[in-house]
């Protein structure tokens, strides 16, 4: 397990063995005194000053007086971070599915064009002069003076209007 | 799994409540960030002082750390700012922020500053320290001692290692580890392994 340690503080431990070696060190006080001691060696070599024996033990000890750290922080953060993929992704998805409802409604509208015709003879029919109410309506349209755009009056007709046995 | 990764998840496990944790990331880089103390305050005692001070701020604001830089880096932010505060507080000059950098900290050369760090006491203990390293590390086989001279001095990852070496990384590791063991052994009798001195 100290081999795993020596790994562990020199960022080379496979991740599979993280957790479970982090659970055993805070178990075992030798543990830790293994890491504190190859991390004293490290610095030792590279020249670093030293501090008291016992300013980690002196810490820890204030840091008892201290309230534990909240944990939704750090899983706040770690849903912070699965958003961020999701706010990548759904934009994407988003953009695609619009443009798979517009191709599909493009060819969905292609085959009904005779349909289309077929509408546009029946409403190229003449009028029939006898359609009284129509009638009065050309004839008066210029005292109806509020209309939102001028000259549409002319083709106006009622939803209901009726040309022989054909409703439109 | 990086270095970087793993102080990640020490702090996630902070984070989450287990001061053990913390106190590996304490005991990983209490003295550089002394080192970088040491540049602001030339009192060792003042130093030891800011220090604990430093990582008990970082741990009050753990919960804020979302790992956009790396913890040391995060770390030395935070020891700058509660040494100008301390400076502050005395009455004396804080450095500007063009005086030091965190991120140029990893990197900096003590020189004649970490000399002026030193009192005799600590001089005497860095010493005997320093001297035991090198009595264990001149006793140590060729191959024990330049796999660790590798990774502790010259900072290679244990695939370069490898590499320099012309041996698998599995190797590698069990040469550092004995290395390590090694030294460690010659180094306990020097240090204060008492109950109360324990964590």
């Amino acid at each position: 397990m100290k081999e795993q340690i020596s790994a562990l503080l020199d960022g080379e431990l496979e991740p599979t063995g993280v957790q479970a070696l982090l659970s055993h060190t805070k178990k075992e006080p030798a543990l830790r005194e293994c890491w504190d001691e190859y991390a004293l060696i490290g610095d030792a070599l590279r020249g670093e000053a030293e501090l008291s024996s016992d300013f980690t033990a002196k810490l820890m000890s204030r840091l008892d007086a201290e309230p534990t750290v909240i944990a939704p922080a750090a899983s706040a953060a770690l849903a912070k971070r699965r958003r961020s993929a999701l706010d990548t992704l759904l934009p994407i998805a988003a953009t695609v599915a619009g443009v798979a409802v517009v191709a599909w409604l493009g060819l969905r509208v292609e085959p009904a064009d005779t349909t289309r015709v077929a509408h546009a003879t029946t409403a190229a029919r003449a009028v029939p002069a006898a359609d009284a109410d129509r009638a009065y309506l050309l004839a008066h349209h210029g005292y109806a003076g509020a209309q939102a755009v001028p000259g549409v009056g002319y083709y106006m007709r009622t939803a209901a209007e009726q040309v022989g046995d054909e409703v439109r | 799994m990086s270095d970087r990764q793993i102080d990640q998840q020490l702090v996630e496990l902070a984070q989450r409540g287990d001061k053990h944790a913390f106190g590996l990331l304490v005991s990983k880089y209490q003295r550089k960030l002394a080192r970088l103390l040491s540049r602001m305050i030339r009192d060792p005692a003042e130093v030891e002082d800011v220090a604990q001070e430093a990582f008990i701020k970082a741990y009050r604001a753990l919960p804020s750390f979302r790992g956009d830089s790396a913890f040391y880096t995060w770390l030395y932010r935070i020891g700058i700012n509660t040494a100008k505060n301390y400076l502050v507080s005395q009455g004396r000059r804080a450095p500007t922020s063009t005086d030091i950098d965190a991120d140029e900290a990893e990197n900096y050369d003590d020189g004649d500053l970490l000399r002026d760090y030193d009192t005799p006491e600590r001089l005497l203990a860095t010493k005997q320290i320093g001297e035991t390293v090198n009595v264990a590390m001149d006793a140590l086989p060729e191959e024990l001692r330049t796999a660790i001279v590798l990774r502790e001095i010259e900072g290679l990852s244990y695939e370069e290692i490898a590499t320099v070496m012309g041996c698998p990384i599995g190797t590698v590791r069990s040469r550092i580890f004995r290395a390590r063991e090694a030294i460690a052994e010659r180094l306990r009798p020097l240090l204060d392994t008492s109950p109360e001195k324990r964590w």
